[in-house]
């Protein structure tokens, strides 16, 4: 199954009136919209209020979404447009963006860092979290440590990971799940602490 | 919050001119003209339905007999289905899902329900004004423009035939002055012969086996079983109460209020009820606004055509002792 | 439902016939939706960027935002459903558009969430969950139909705003 289609059918539970599924995908593109946005707008601090503008404008404007294109193609021109907007309101010149077409937005997730968000508790917290995350993998038996990583840094799918590490997809899929779940156990309490009504 | 504070927090909203301004006459014996048009008048035509970025179109026939008018209404797009209206009754017929849905006149009041108070009530809440003469499916009309004069009420403006003063246009928009949704007709035919045929349900024959909901209205006196609504917005009054079966419960709560132009209906459902799995909050589609709230062990469910602060009030304003 | 459906799910690694029943799942249970929001984070983290509580203020904002509704547009499929959408649009001569029932109020049997839902009143108890039954397809449509012979807007328009009270119901009972 695509994630064409995943997307394609949390666009429509959204559509009909069900807010989590929209939430589900701000929480799937808002790194990827984040570090687009921050070619446009260089104040780190202000990227993330930027993108989660954007994610607002992209749910009041849901109705207009045709499903003839992706979902991140949609969002992403929303919040090229939510940059832009926000640059003029900074009095900035509005940066060209015609070197950004559709397909590029796809592709788009190349080397770049984004630096940390500025701000002291989210730096901690960010901090801490990537160490949490850190240590946590570094605990991981091997064969665990080699199916996450392919698949969130190398980007491969099941099938891939099966041919890298010979073996049968179905324990691709179990050894992938079991990095996330022994990583979660660690992260949770830390969320917890924080106090953050959604964790 | 009492009436008169609401009162004046509302009109302390909009510009004075509105608030206190007086109805044009001549506007107000159009409005009462476009309703004694729909007595009177026969036609047929087709008509758009234009919501949020939605299109719909359907033809619709009118037909005066006797007994009053027969109205049937057929969606052109999507699945087909028909609505047919009578004095005494809606008759929806839904093939694709093999239904007849009916709802029976409860009490004294024909259908459509129009109030002889009505164009009081309406003149206390809205501006009513003459606009420009447009054209409409061929047709010169007046434009009526009914003005609100607060937000808690959506606009409206009208455009009836010169001669016949049937509606041909309607359009209803918000206080930031969106067009919310328009009616409005593209092809008609007014007077002339028209077959009896034509105000006939298609489906009668395959519609012997389908299941019929029936809402068993009956006018009832809901504060017996310990139900207020305890305000409504300046300009609301209650005009009917009745229980009747819906989503499959029997005894669901209905409440209507109206300011005269627009109508807000209460539902009070029991939660045990089998399908009465509901998400909370607001929501709008054109110019409807819902709101859905828990109480105690039902659900009140608010929906109007009035923005989601009027219907949120309503709601909010359900009470329930025990009797 | 499980964690270990999530981890497929969001690679994209589930079979499409199951989408429709793990994405109901995650709908009706906050708990795997944070499972989601948590193994999404893993993988930021990983790529070198995490921002946790920027889900959390999105989801805040979006609670303030009436929710929104639109009806589907049938994508036509196949050839026949693309003739049978000409005709018609030649007939009416208009941008053909379906009407669904707005699900908002759809009684698909679900599980009410178990943390209350912005909005609802303080001390509301979380309902029980609703015993599956055959769903049949009601919406807001009933509502409306009830309400609409009361509008006095409605009175000057005749049967005409009784398009709002039929939802188009596609052959099932929404998804």
């Amino acid at each position: 199954m695509s994630d064409r289609e995943l997307d394609r059918q949390l666009v429509e539970r959204a559509q009909r009136g069900d807010k989590h599924a929209f939430e589900l995908l701000v929480s799937k593109y808002q790194r990827k919209l984040s570090r687009l946005l921050s070619r446009f707008v260089k104040d780190q601090t202000e990227v993330e209020d930027v993108a989660q503008e954007a994610f607002v404008k992209a749910y009041r404007a849901l109705p207009s979404f045709r499903g003839d294109s992706a979902f991140y193609t949609w969002l992403y021109r929303i919040g090229i447009n939510t940059a832009k907007n926000y640059l003029v309101a900074m009095s900035r010149r509005a940066p060209t963006v015609t070197e950004f077409d559709a397909e590029e937005a796809e592709e788009f997730d190349g080397g770049d860092q984004l630096r940390d968000i500025n701000t002291p508790e989210s730096l901690l917290m960010t901090k801490q979290i990537a160490n949490t995350v850190n240590e946590a993998m570094e605990q991981l038996p091997e064969e665990l440590r080699a199916a996450i990583q392919l698949r969130e840094i190398e980007g491969l799918s099941y099938e891939e990971i099966a041919a890298a590490m010979e073996c049968p997809i179905g324990t691709v899929r179990s050894r992938i799940f079991r990095a996330r779940e022994a990583i979660a156990e660690r992260l949770r309490p830390l969320l917890d602490t924080q106090g953050d009504k959604r964790w | 919050m009492t009436r008169l504070r609401l009162l004046l927090i509302a009109l302390s909203l909009l510009p004075l001119s509105a608030a206190f301004a007086q109805s044009d006459p001549a506007a107000m014996r159009w409005l009462q003209r476009i309703y004694s048009a729909t007595q009177r008048l026969s036609y047929t035509g087709t008509f758009v339905y234009h919501h949020d970025d939605q299109v719909e179109t359907s033809r619709i026939t009118r037909l005066v007999v006797a007994s009053g008018p027969v109205e049937k209404l057929e969606i052109l797009d999507g699945m087909p289905r028909e609505i047919i209206r009578s004095r005494d009754q809606v008759v929806c017929y839904l093939p694709s899902i093999m239904t007849i849905k009916i709802d029976k006149q409860s009490g004294r009041h024909p259908f459509p329900l129009i109030l002889p108070d009505q164009l009081k009530d309406l003149a206390e809440s809205y501006v009513v004004r003459k606009g420009e003469v447009e054209r409409v499916a061929g047709y010169d009309c007046q434009v009526i423009v009914l003005e609100p004069r607060d937000n808690l009420r959506y606009g409206q403006k009208l455009c009836a035939d010169l001669a016949t003063g049937m509606l041909l246009k309607a359009k209803t928009f918000s206080e930031k002055n969106d067009m919310l949704e328009t009616f409005t007709f593209t092809q008609l035919r007014i007077g002339g012969y028209i077959d009896r045929e034509k105000v006939k349900p298609r489906f009668v024959a395959q519609a012997k086996d389908w299941r019929v909901e029936d809402s068993d209205a009956a006018e009832a006196d809901l504060t017996q079983a310990g139900w207020t609504v305890r305000s409504q917005p300046p300009g609301f009054r209650k005009v009917t109460e009745m229980t009747r079966t819906l989503n499959g419960a029997s005894g669901v709560g209905h409440i209507v209020f109206s300011d005269g132009l627009a109508a807000v209906s209460v539902f009070i459902e029991p939660a045990a009820a089998r399908n009465a799995a509901r998400q909370p909050g607001l929501s709008r589609q054109g110019a409807i606004s819902v709101y859905v709230r828990r109480l105690e062990s039902h659900w009140v469910t608010v929906v109007g055509e009035a923005p989601a602060e009027s219907v949120k009030l309503i709601a909010n304003a359900v009470e329930h002792r025990k009797p | 439902m499980m964690n270990e459906r999530i981890s497929a799910l969001m690679d994209g690694e589930v079979d499409e016939s199951e989408l429709t029943r793990d994405l109901n799942g995650l709908r009706s249970d906050g708990g795997l939706r944070r499972t989601w929001d948590i193994y999404h984070l893993i993988g930021d983290s990983l790529r070198g960027h995490a921002a946790p509580a920027f889900v959390a203020r999105v989801s805040q904002r979006l609670a303030a935002e009436p929710t929104v509704l639109a009806p589907q547009r049938r994508a036509p499929r196949g050839k026949f459903a693309q003739l049978a959408f000409s005709a018609a649009a030649g007939a009416a001569g208009v941008a053909l558009v379906v009407w669904l029932a707005l699900p908002g109020l759809n009684s698909e049997p679900q599980q009410v969430a178990a943390s209350a839902p912005p909005g609802a009143p303080p001390g509301a108890p979380t309902a029980a969950s609703v015993p599956a039954v055959t769903p049949v397809a009601v919406g807001v449509e009933n509502y409306l139909l009830a309400h609409q012979s009361f509008s006095p807007a409605g009175a000057m328009q005749g049967v005409a705003p009784y398009v709002r009270t039929v939802a188009d119901e596609r052959g099932g009972r929404g998804k």
